[in-house]
């Protein structure tokens, strides 16, 4: 069941009505039975996995506590997470022989052309229960109960994509004892509709000339200009396809009164390379820093080689996290890159003593350059093969024209979409504005509430239904 | 009780205005408004009453042909020893904008290709034509549906008289309306060969196979489908969740039509196009340069359209479309030439007849279309001096008996 279908919209006003019209003491129950249903509908053999994911971090969790030392148990539990995400992702791994399995025994439903044979979710699950058994060996959590594990991993909102969440982040509030207040389930509608708008007016209508611009056998003929509108259109489609399911999630979260955190801040606005990953994928990237980044840097004292070589290192290991692929590691380790370079310009920006903060044009510059090395960097994440990445970065880098392939309206569409993408904020900026205007007022704040939003939200939903396109699946769903 | 009705009052508000928007279309006023502004020509310059005929015609234009060829091999069938031809082109062939001079009349307008047809059948019943034309119809489309008729000898033709066109060559991708022709396996088998080829037009059929295999993979006839094998073919099975999205879906369409939604879209894009055109100026009549993959995607097709003619034995003529001579759509006078020169050499490898009509209607005999002149379609007498002219360039290829 998709987000951004019409059966799961359906669930979930169903879903929040009941989770609120039940005793509190009951609400954990029905998440829980919710979030597996939730999971069933794309497979329910798959359901295993996370449950014996949960049940196996439950039982090392707890061993981890029991051992002073914090040796073998923490590695064979870390170990045991780790396996997951490897023997599932692998291609000759358990996925493709559960699906197998499945099909044999006619369970409805085999895997069908839109889903890999891979367990929804688990790269995003996975991590999930591995920092929570690094927390629990380094004495930040206390293990949890069975429950509240099986609430953490498969809360049904975070499930599948993220935002990847922490423990003791997710738990405290998993008690489920917060009181209906109309304004959560308006702040959850917002992000929900706005999700729904970002996936099926801003991120589909661009699939079609991304996937016709990078297919394998005709890219080579692409100009200059086509493909670094292929790189913008392909970077703008991914961004409003993973923001929109992370606005769904943490909007389904809110409207259950559970505060989920937030993996996208304009990421194309971002300033430098560390800026755009404390706004691209949020929950990863400090995942990323805190488990894998200051562990490895603590140890070597910050040496600046270290530094560099693990950034590199590091942002290569989170390209092969989207999938073993020549065209992720490329992407990672460019990012890696600029990373380390950033690192490096700053660096001598200090040696020197020049001005602690860049002029008003050189962070614009900074900004520019920032958001094409961003968009370069999508080019190997997109293309089909390492060699076609290739051709096309040469492409837009030594062979200038002006000329365009396609029809004249993808190029405009592209460029209409980078627009709504400059202008999110300022949208965002000015709802804040006016919620913050109308709250003291009681006739601007039922206008708002009774009349604005909802005339917000028809708008959206009329654009989410007339741009409905069954078949587009979410990007990340596939990592 | 005051919470629930809060609530109640916000879902019901939004699901009212929602509801307004979708039975008010507030595009198509928009869209109005812009043509009033700009000073299009009214409305009645695009002919609407125009004639209709299953036998003749594929009537949808693109909408569904599987419909209008299934209705035509009843036809064909009834008249197998005739002599069938059929010709292939974009909305030129079956759309009227009225010149200036011009008036709408009472009767259906008839196209070229009526009046083509009207001529053939006074002189002897068992000529065929057939017109299958749809809007911006590309190359690696063509070949799809050719392959499709001649997957079936109900529906093989003769001869094939395919329209060249510069604008065409622009064109990509196959549509989902011509999709379900797969459900026919040996068509499947047909263009998944196509799709394999390595071909520059190969990833335009490997996309839409793929797009088909996504659609029955979310259909609601696919139990049907597992019933006749096709399911096996493509070894897809569908998930709970797909099930009970399918039954919200057919649910959603009794309450709220798909076309409705589709229309609504539609008034949307039209929107934006008038946008374009309007503020940006940028026409469908501007002067363009053609290049790159969708060129490369286009030529390959019309290649692989003259060797499938060939291999089944079907004659191929080609013939320039007529052009709007106060449009140039050549950006440089390279470009004419690049496209000559390909559609010359196409005919040449293939000892294809070319015909050029691409200077045989004069200005005068165009319409206009929004903020500026026709470049594609025709007035009505222009559509009865292209009758003409058709008319004595197959006679003379003794096309007709």
């Amino acid at each position: 069941m998709q987000f951004n279908s019409y059966s799961y919209l359906g669930v979930l006003l169903l879903t929040v009505g009941g989770f609120w019209a039940l005793p509190a003491r009951f609400r954990r129950w029905y998440v829980l039975a919710v979030s597996i249903g939730f999971y069933a509908t794309w497979s329910p053999l798959f359901v295993l996995v996370p449950v014996l994911l949960c049940s196996g971090v439950f039982v090392l969790a707890r061993k981890i506590a029991s051992d002073p030392n914090q040796g073998l148990w923490y590695w064979i539990a870390i170990a045991y997470a780790f396996a997951f995400l490897v023997v599932f992702r692998s291609e000759r791994g358990l996925g493709p022989a559960l699906a197998a399995l499945e099909g044999s025994l006619r369970m409805t439903p085999g895997r069908t052309m839109l889903q890999a044979a891979v367990p929804l979710g688990i790269s995003f699950y996975s991590l999930e229960a591995i920092s929570y058994l690094i927390d629990v060996g380094q004495r930040r959590v206390k293990p949890a109960g069975l429950t509240d594990l099986y609430l953490f991993i498969m809360f049904w909102p975070h499930l599948i994509a993220g935002p990847i969440v922490r423990f003791r982040e997710l738990a405290p509030q998993l008690k489920f004892t917060k009181n209906f207040e109309l304004p959560m389930l308006l702040a959850g509608l917002d992000r929900l509709i706005w999700g729904l708008v970002q996936k099926n007016v801003l991120a589909n209508p661009l699939s079609r000339f991304v996937a016709e611009g990078f297919s394998g056998p005709i890219s080579g003929a692409n100009t200059w200009l086509d493909n670094w509108f292929l790189a913008v259109a392909f970077g703008l489609q991914i961004y409003f396809d993973f923001a929109a399911y992370s606005n769904m999630a943490i909007g389904a979260a809110k409207m259950i009164g559970i505060t989920l955190p937030e993996n996208f801040r304009f990421p194309y606005l971002a300033k430098n390379p560390p800026d755009f990953w404390q706004r691209w994928h949020i929950t990863l990237s400090r995942w990323i820093r805190d488990y894998l980044f200051f562990p490895i840097n603590a140890r070597f004292q910050g040496a600046p080689l270290t530094l560099y070589l693990s950034l590199v290192g590091i942002m290569a290991v989170v390209g092969l996290w989207h999938g073993v692929g020549g065209g992720f590691l490329l992407w990672g380790t460019l990012h890696g890159c600029y990373l380390a370079a950033y690192r490096i310009w700053e660096r001598i920006h200090q040696k020197h003593a020049l001005a602690a903060k860049p002029s008003r044009h050189s962070g614009a510059l900074l900004q520019l350059i920032t958001l094409v090395a961003v968009t370069v960097a999508w080019v190997p994440f997109r293309a089909e093969t390492t060699h076609q990445a290739i051709e096309m970065l040469r492409s837009m880098i030594f062979s200038f024209s002006p000329r365009i392939s396609f029809s004249l309206n993808s190029y405009l569409v592209t460029l209409l979409i980078a627009a709504v993408c400059v202008l999110e904020p300022v949208l965002r900026d000015a709802i804040d504005k006016l919620d913050a205007l109308a709250q003291p007022h009681v006739r601007l704040a039922i206008a708002n509430t009774y009349l604005l939003r909802p005339a917000l939200y028809a708008l959206g939903l009329f654009l989410f239904v007339i741009f409905d396109e069954r078949s587009v699946q979410f990007i990340y769903f596939q990592f | 009780m005051h919470r629930a009705f809060s609530v109640a009052l916000v879902l019901t508000c939004t699901l009212t205005l929602l509801a307004v928007l979708v039975h008010l279309n507030p595009f198509d006023p928009v869209c109005d408004a812009m043509d009033r502004l700009f000073g299009a020509p009214p409305k009645w310059t695009q002919v609407t009453n125009l004639y209709y005929d299953p036998r003749t015609q594929e009537v949808t234009h693109g909408g569904d042909p599987v419909s209008s060829l299934n209705a035509l091999r009843d036809y064909w069938h009834e008249r197998s020893g005739s002599h069938r031809v059929v010709f292939v082109g974009n909305s030129q062939m079956h759309a009227i904008s009225l010149a200036a001079d011009e008036r709408p009349v009472n009767a259906p307008e008839k196209t070229y290709l009526d009046l083509v047809g009207d001529d053939l059948r006074r002189n002897n019943p068992n000529e065929l034509l057939y017109r299958l034309s749809s809007s911006d119809m590309s190359y690696p489309e063509v070949l799809w549906e050719l392959s499709y008729m001649l997957d079936d000898p109900d529906l093989r033709p003769a001869v094939v008289v395919l329209q060249m066109n510069y604008q065409a060559f622009w064109t990509g991708g196959i549509r989902d309306s011509v999709l379900p022709m797969l459900q026919r396996p040996s068509f499947r088998v047909r263009m998944e060969r196509f799709a394999a080829s390595g071909r520059p037009d190969a990833t335009a059929y490997a996309d839409a196979l793929r797009r088909y295999d996504q659609f029955v993979a979310t259909s609601s006839t696919n139990s049907m489908e597992a019933d006749s094998g096709l399911t096996s073919i493509l070894s897809l099975r569908v998930t709970p969740g797909y099930e009970v999205e399918t039954r919200t879906r057919e649910w959603l369409a009794i309450v709220s039509p798909t076309e409705q939604r589709a229309a609504l879209r539609e008034s949307f894009e039209n929107a934006l196009y008038r946008g374009r055109l309007y503020l940006l100026r940028l026409k469908p009549s501007t002067a363009r340069s053609i290049t790159g993959s969708r060129l490369l995607a286009a030529r390959s097709a019309v290649d692989s359209i003259a060797e499938l003619c060939a291999a089944n034995g079907v004659q191929l003529l080609l013939f320039h479309a007529p052009l709007n001579p106060a449009v140039s759509l050549y950006r440089t006078p390279r470009d004419r030439e690049g496209y000559h020169d390909f559609v010359s050499g196409v005919a040449a490898d293939y000892h294809l007849t070319l015909f050029n009509f691409e200077n045989s209607i004069s200005a005068e005999y165009w319409g206009h279309l929004l903020n500026g002149p026709e470049p594609l379609h025709m007035s009505r007498t222009a559509h009865r001096q292209m009758a003409k002219q058709i008319l004595k360039s197959l006679h003379s290829m003794r096309i007709w008996n």
